[in-house]
């Protein structure tokens, strides 16, 4: 009997007489308590299928268009299988569904901002991300970038050890790891950083990765210990990935992995797995995470879906990217005060203002229902004026009957973006109408000298545009909202959650963003 | 509705001892393991249309109740708030010879000493029996993240226990 071991029975003994049990009657009373108590909705999106596939497309074309007009690169041919020699495949679209295992908006946030980051780690810098009932990531495949590397980075849970096994029999690539092994360290916030090391000089190529001093300080006591053993095995979800030998400890600088990591994963994605950290524990606890590709680059050609905007084939598309810059929209418009006319002086668009809907895809004539469905919007044409109405407005907002309104197609609104980037424009989103049997967003834009542009999201910002999406780099861009204000919108209490708000969208409603001080933190 | 709260009041009760015992040991606090508990449960019941796998109920009301224990442990932390329990906590062995009690108390009070975090990776693993992965999703985190905390749990632990002065195993051999 090892002293491990009557540790552990002494406290599973000792834990089991102490536990509390609890006391008659708590729960009946916590129940009649809970009992009295509306749940939480889930809200459902019905009639939208298409639309949001439009938007995204839209999304990736306005990348485009930047790309080359500031010289950045721009996406190009899908690699291998995914080829095609026609000019429309090489910008055509790939759209990517992640399952989720989980509806909890926390940890869909929290995992959809990793594959995010796996995702920029391996190359692909452009893509809008949205998450509804599933995260949905779409993008242009650049040529760099291996589709299953892709799909390696978006079905791993990450979780990486390198760890103690200080004791024959020793690891081999592709053991499982014995469960009492524990890791050396926690390796969740000690990787500080992870990179592609490219072959040169006869050294393969391998990834770099830089550990923070309490994994350093470990790895430095471990490795004196055990020179001449194979007994730092580096494992990635429960499977050793490699098992070097300590020729000498190892007291600082960057751990260089090499060996083995061909197989079973590429280095290019194994650094972007490092660099990113793993995905949420609750994720991860369903290991049948499946990554599906709903839009194959063949069958998917981005001009075909611009053109469509508003009449994409319904049962094409998912509609999560669209659905979700109205819902989450709507969502932001809380911070309308018809009292006072005013909105805050700061806002930033955070992982927490971000809003998550259940969607379905079962049909397509009831999109502006559907949006007032989400929104709290009693069904029927609404005879009540709306509490805004008498808020005093800029000139040139609001409404495309002032000001100097620009209306036009997609095409031409992102090109006038790119051409305002940075000095002045503001944009307007309709929704509401319904062109040839499928819904329709009409976007306008304006012009303010002195303010810098906001654009409508097609992530899940509701407004406010992530220019990581534009630059090719990541970076986050945050602005003071200056104004926010709204036709046919109004802002109601919320009647299931104390303290909340929805909002009401009236047939026909508009929304306008005007930020400034945007920024790349 | 009705229909949903008898079904959500069915599972609640399948869990809700072990739930309780596991949050009192958290805690080490009875009035703050109820004050979680009813936090946890209310939020179950209200979030419960969002559970999409009613085969997971368990496995999700722990995680909001860790949650929740963690939100009280902090609370009671921030306002230095201690509410004594009258209840009872350790109702003991009667017929405990004087040693083992003694041991006990050592254990207890070396178990006392340790972290939330290590409380509620320990009290996961060894009161409510869940495996590593299982206690990872609980805490929300990477299985990396809690078997790192549990062997280190084990070590505060056995350094605690040393450090009330007594081997570990004259304890476990009393």
């Amino acid at each position: 009997m090892t002293d491990h071991d009557d540790l552990e029975r002494a406290l599973r003994a000792h834990l089991d007489r102490r536990a509390p049990s609890p006391p008659v009657g708590l729960l009946d009373g916590l129940l009649r308590q809970t009992a009295a108590l509306p749940q939480r909705r889930v809200l459902t999106f019905a009639g939208l299928a298409g639309w949001g596939a439009g938007l995204a497309a839209a999304a990736i074309l306005l990348v485009a268009a930047l790309a080359l007009r500031s010289g950045l690169p721009g996406p190009s041919t899908p690699p291998g299988a995914h080829t095609s020699p026609s000019a429309s495949a090489a910008e055509s679209l790939t759209t990517i569904t992640v399952p989720s295992p989980v509806h909890e908006k926390a940890i869909m946030l929290q995992a959809q901002d990793v594959m995010s980051a796996r995702l920029r780690a391996l190359g692909i810098g452009n893509f809008t991300a949205a998450a509804g009932d599933d995260l949905t990531f779409s993008f242009i495949l650049p040529p760099s970038v291996d589709q299953a590397d892709v799909d390696t980075v978006l079905n791993a849970p990450g979780d990486i050890e390198w760890l103690a096994w200080s004791e024959a029999p020793w690891p081999v690539e592709g053991d499982a790891v014995r469960e009492d092994v524990f890791p050396l360290f926690d390796a969740s916030d000690q990787i500080l950083s992870a990179t592609v090391r490219p072959a040169s000089g006869g050294s393969p190529e391998g990834v770099v990765v830089s550990l923070g001093p309490v994994a350093w300080e470990a790895i430095a006591a471990y490795t004196s210990a055990h020179v001449g053993e194979p007994a730092l095995p580096l494992a990635m979800d429960g499977t050793v990935l490699t098992s070097p030998t300590i020729h000498a400890p190892i007291t600082g600088g960057d751990i260089i992995i090499t060996a083995g990591i061909d197989g079973p994963i590429s280095t290019q994605a194994l650094a972007a797995i490092l660099s990113s950290g793993p995905l949420p524990a609750a994720w991860t606890a369903t290991s049948e995470i499946g990554v599906h590709v709903s839009c194959q680059p063949e069958s998917c050609p981005t001009g075909r879906v611009l053109i469509e905007i508003g009449s994409t084939a319904w049962e094409a598309q998912d509609a999560n990217g669209t659905a979700l810059t109205l819902a989450d929209s709507a969502v932001q418009l809380r911070i309308l005060d018809p009292d006072s006319c005013t909105v805050f002086a700061e806002f930033t668009a955070q992982p927490q203002d971000r809003y998550v809907v259940e969607l379905s895809s079962t049909g397509p004539s009831q999109v502006v229902d559907a949006v007032k469905e989400v929104v709290g919007f009693p069904m029927g044409p609404s005879t009540a004026p709306s509490p805004l109405s008498d808020c005093p407005r800029r000139p040139s907002e609001g409404s495309p009957s002032t000001g100097t309104p620009f209306s036009g197609t997609l095409e031409q609104l992102l090109g006038e973006a790119d051409r305002h980037l940075g000095s002045a424009v503001s944009v307007t989103g309709e929704i509401g109408s319904v062109a040839e049997g499928g819904p329709m967003l009409t976007l306008r834009y304006q012009a303010h000298p002195g303010e810098i542009l906001v654009l409508l999201d097609t992530r899940l910002n509701g407004g406010v545009y992530s220019l990581d999406f534009v630059v090719g780099e990541p970076a986050r861009v945050d602005g003071t909202l200056l104004e926010l204000t709204a036709e046919n919108i109004d802002s109601v209490g919320n009647p299931y959650l104390d303290g909340e708000t929805v909002v009401r969208f009236y047939e026909g409603a508009r929304y306008l963003l005007i930020a400034s001080n945007v920024s790349q933190p | 509705m009705r229909g949903d709260h008898d079904a959500f009041a069915q599972l609640a009760d399948a869990a809700f001892p072990r739930l309780y015992g596991t949050a009192g040991l958290i805690l080490g606090d009875e009035p703050a393991a109820q004050e979680a508990i009813q936090a946890a449960l209310i939020r179950a019941w209200q979030d419960l249309p969002r559970l999409r796998d009613p085969e997971r109920f368990e496995a999700w009301l722990y995680r909001i109740a860790i949650n929740a224990c963690h939100d009280e442990g902090r609370r009671r932390q921030r306002v230095r708030q201690r509410e004594i329990g009258l209840g009872a906590m350790d109702p003991g062995a009667p017929n405990d010879p004087l040693t083992w009690v003694a041991d006990r108390d050592e254990l207890d009070r070396a178990f006392v000493r340790l972290t939330l975090d290590q409380r509620t990776i320990l009290a996961l693993v060894f009161y409510r029996d869940m495996t590593l992965p299982q206690a990872a999703a609980a805490i929300g985190a990477p299985l990396g993240t809690a078997k790192s905390r549990l062997h280190r749990a084990l070590e505060a632990l056995r350094a605690a226990v040393a450090a009330e002065g007594r081997p570990l195993e004259q304890e476990v051999d009393a």
